[in-house]
């Protein structure tokens, strides 16, 4: 039992002048793990993101992904190894429409982008590529709509097809139930389970606990940069520093 | 003078399409004056110094001034955004200051002697890169290119090799820019470096930001516009720069998006209903 994490986070550290956004911070991950990222707001889950993903440059400590050092890799060449993502804050192309979201990331195409110049086919391909993952997250009947003009919780849905389209090893979402009601959550939830096969790995920003706890293989709670607690969704939610992180510290209110 | 104003018109639709290729990239470059001068002085001394072929001429500038281009974006591409413009504004000076003082071709006397070129040319390669541009609209890479327009991290965190696809358009264009220089020196006989001077940038880019940067014939109608419509108004011809001024105000408040601003869309998912 020598497997190599898919994903080793070996103590990193991100700081923006005098602030610490994350601090000696280790978690590793295996290949069919679901991690649930917890912590309270300003904790550095959605700093981690940036860090995994290449958003940010590490300020100390190395990534590894399947092994080799990624943690000065540019943005493309992590995506292009199998990291994928989301965002808190909606980023999608606004003004293409929500299959060309899609298509533009389908993976097979991506590496040598000049060559589709030399392509006769027509767009047959894309376009059934892109309709498969748009029917599977409810979203096919709004293939030829801008991006821009979907609702918040489509919008939600849209980039996550548009992560799968990369065909990820990782998939890291960032709040993606945020401002839903419940019965979105309920529908989004169904969605992840319904899409496994696409999905090897993830790992899951929520404040929703019910949601990790349905979801995630296993919990690790940051606050401050650091990580205060990890394991099975129980076990970190019953943890004595979450609860405080959560809930603050039995100082009388005054 | 007809023929003039249809070979003056077909180099500005040329030049146009040479600033919306970089745009494509969403870079916007002031420098395309300077690679037009580039294009025109290299063809010329290829021609006429060197004795070579005029297509091979016009081939040798156009390539090597995309090498320069190549070379330039790599490190201006670094910067982003307003100080990306800045650095391509400087390439303009930089560009015609060399040439006005380089002895071998003339310096601020300029150079004289180029022949060769016919609107035949002009027209014909419009008709290339036009056929080019519709078949790269329709394209995989079109939509690559859409996408790090719209959001380069995020395109970047897709897989897509921006600095790449950067470079390549900031090469294509600075090419296509030469190449129209070469044209426009063989027809004009007589060049000197004050034919390329920054307005020559500006003016190219207002062209493109008039007629619309989101699709290919936005240039064409910007170009063809704006350099038709002074001429048109004679009277009004020592104004020139006027009405540039207040055609740009005007679209501005009418039009913010250019004449026409429609995008495109590089599929239709629905194809098989409709049919």
């Amino acid at each position: 039992m020598t497997t190599t994490p898919l994903l080793d986070v070996r103590a990193i550290a991100k700081r923006f002048g005098g602030i610490t956004a994350i601090d000696d911070l280790s978690i590793s991950l295996f290949n069919g793990d679901i991690l649930g990222l917890v912590g309270p707001n300003g904790a550095g889950k959605t700093a981690f993101v940036n860090c995994v993903t290449g958003f940010y440059t590490l300020s100390g400590g190395a990534i590894h992904f399947e092994g080799r050092d990624i943690s000065a890799l540019a943005l493309h060449k992590r995506g292009r190894l199998g990291i994928a993502r989301t965002f808190q804050n909606i980023r999608l192309f606004r003004r293409m429409t929500v299959a060309e979201n899609v298509a533009c990331a389908l993976r097979d195409q991506a590496d040598k982008p000049l060559r589709s110049l030399f392509r006769f086919g027509g767009d047959a391909g894309f376009v059934k590529a892109a309709r498969d993952l748009l029917d599977r997250v409810r979203l096919a009947h709004k293939a030829d709509h801008l991006a821009g003009s979907l609702p918040y919780g489509e919008a939600r849905r849209l980039e996550i097809a548009r992560a799968l389209a990369t065909r990820p090893k990782l998939l890291l979402l960032d709040e993606p139930t945020a401002g839903m009601n419940e019965e979105e959550t309920q529908e989004l939830l169904a969605d992840l389970r319904r899409n496994r096969e696409l999905i090897p790995s993830m790992i899951v920003i929520e404040h929703d606990i019910a949601f990790i706890r349905d979801v995630s293989t296993r919990v690790v709670a940051m606050d401050y940069g650091r990580k205060i607690a990890e394991g099975s969704a129980a076990e970190v939610f019953a943890h004595p520093q979450v609860v405080e992180a959560y809930l603050g510290a039995g100082e009388a209110d005054v | 003078m007809t023929h003039d104003l249809i070979f003056l018109t077909g180099v500005n639709i040329l030049m146009a399409w040479s600033v919306y290729i970089i745009l494509l990239s969403g870079s916007l470059s002031f420098a395309n004056g300077g690679f037009m001068a580039l294009g025109a002085y290299g063809a010329g001394v290829f021609t006429m110094k060197w004795g070579m072929d005029f297509y091979a001429a016009l081939a040798l500038a156009g390539l090597g001034t995309g090498l320069v281009g190549a070379l330039l974006a790599y490190p201006a591409l670094r910067t982003r955004g307003v100080y990306l413009i800045l650095v391509t504004v400087g390439l303009s000076f930089i560009i015609q200051t060399l040439i006005q003082n380089t002895d071998y071709v003339g310096g601020v006397l300029g150079m004289t002697g180029m022949t060769g070129t016919t609107n035949w040319h002009v027209w014909g390669l419009i008709g290339v890169v036009g056929v080019g541009l519709y078949w790269l609209s329709r394209s995989h890479l079109q939509r690559q290119l859409d996408a790090v327009r719209e959001d380069e991290r995020v395109a970047a965190s897709l897989g897509i090799d921006v600095v790449y696809l950067k470079v390549v358009c900031f090469a294509v264009g600075a090419g296509l820019a030469a190449v129209a220089g070469g044209l426009y020196s063989h027809y004009m006989v007589f060049i000197n470096p004050d034919h390329f001077n920054i307005f020559v940038s500006i003016y190219v880019v207002l062209y493109v930001v008039l007629g619309g940067v989101n699709n290919l014939w936005g240039p064409v109608i910007g170009a063809s516009v704006m350099t038709l419509l002074p001429e048109m108004v004679r009277a009004l011809q020592t104004f020139r720069p006027l009405i540039f001024g207040a055609v740009i105000i005007a679209l501005l408040l009418v039009r913010p998006n250019g004449l026409l601003s429609l995008r495109l869309r590089t599929l239709t998912a629905h194809k098989e209903r409709d049919a």
